[in-house]
């Protein structure tokens, strides 16, 4: 009677708008934790837990509130989604992340990484386009 | 020892996918986002066994991967990860009873050759 069950045009927009929410804080955040780690310098990565007491690099800290974010949102999107629906989906975070390599650090991306992230890109849009719950 | 550490992280990471996907069903559908509610749901899942060993299993493919960087090249583990699409679609079938149409399936298979190309 009431509204349990989220209706099913809901779902796709609140299903895209919680596949865009994970792998944008993915993305940035992986973004943010080299960037933070290479900051930081190799030698501490081996004592993970000597490193998380002695230092707070920004970036670090940042970066892994993001993942936490994109974590939460992935799980968020599971209580409703398939996961053979937000598997092929999020993998578009690989084509987000080799694009921003490309435009803003000026990475060069060679003719078969573009083929892959047309592809990715392209079965990413086709999941994307079926119904994101296939379960009772 | 390389292989067997490709193994543990395709396995691990479909276990904690698979762990993950129906502890959060049973869980049932998230609808409320304001911050009361959302700090109850943490607690519940800190709480749930499939999400905790789920995240469990992802964080021994974490460390499994970090060895394997150290012993071999970042390309080794690549064609693994790339399978694991449509290794982890089978598995949401007959483990998760999901029904996989065509689409689903061509887009699984294109993503795994994507991700295979990146490397490239």
């Amino acid at each position: 009677m009431s509204h349990h069950i989220t209706d099913p045009r809901l779902i796709r927009r609140k299903s895209a708008a919680f596949a865009a929410l994970a792998i944008c804080c993915n993305v940035s955040g992986n973004l943010a934790l080299s960037a933070g780690m290479h900051q930081v310098g190799p030698t501490l990565t081996v004592e993970l837990l000597a490193y998380l007491r002695i230092i707070h690099n920004p970036l670090v800290d940042g970066g892994t509130a993001l993942l936490a974010l994109g974590l939460f949102a992935n799980l968020s999107l599971l209580s409703w989604a398939d996961l053979s629906y937000v598997l092929p989906v999020t993998a578009a975070g690989y084509s987000l992340s080799g694009l921003l390599g490309w435009a803003v650090l000026g990475e060069h991306i060679s003719p078969g990484r573009w083929i892959g992230i047309a592809l990715i890109t392209a079965g990413a849009i086709l999941v994307g386009r079926t119904q994101p719950r296939t379960t009772p | 020892m390389k292989w067997l550490l490709v193994l543990v992280i395709v396995c691990c990471n479909a276990a904690g996918d698979l762990l993950d996907a129906s502890g959060m069903k049973r869980h049932g559908e998230v609808r409320d986002f304001r911050p009361r509610h959302v700090l109850r749901l943490i607690w519940e899942l800190a709480r749930n066994p499939f999400i905790v060993g789920g995240i469990a299993a992802m964080a021994v493919a974490f460390a499994a991967q970090m060895s394997l960087l150290s012993i071999a090249d970042l390309s080794f583990a690549v064609p693994a990860s790339a399978s694991s699409y449509v290794l982890e679609t089978v598995l949401a079938k007959l483990v998760l009873g999901e029904h996989i149409n065509r689409t689903r399936w061509i887009g699984a298979a294109l993503v795994a050759c994507g991700v295979l190309l990146l490397q490239v």
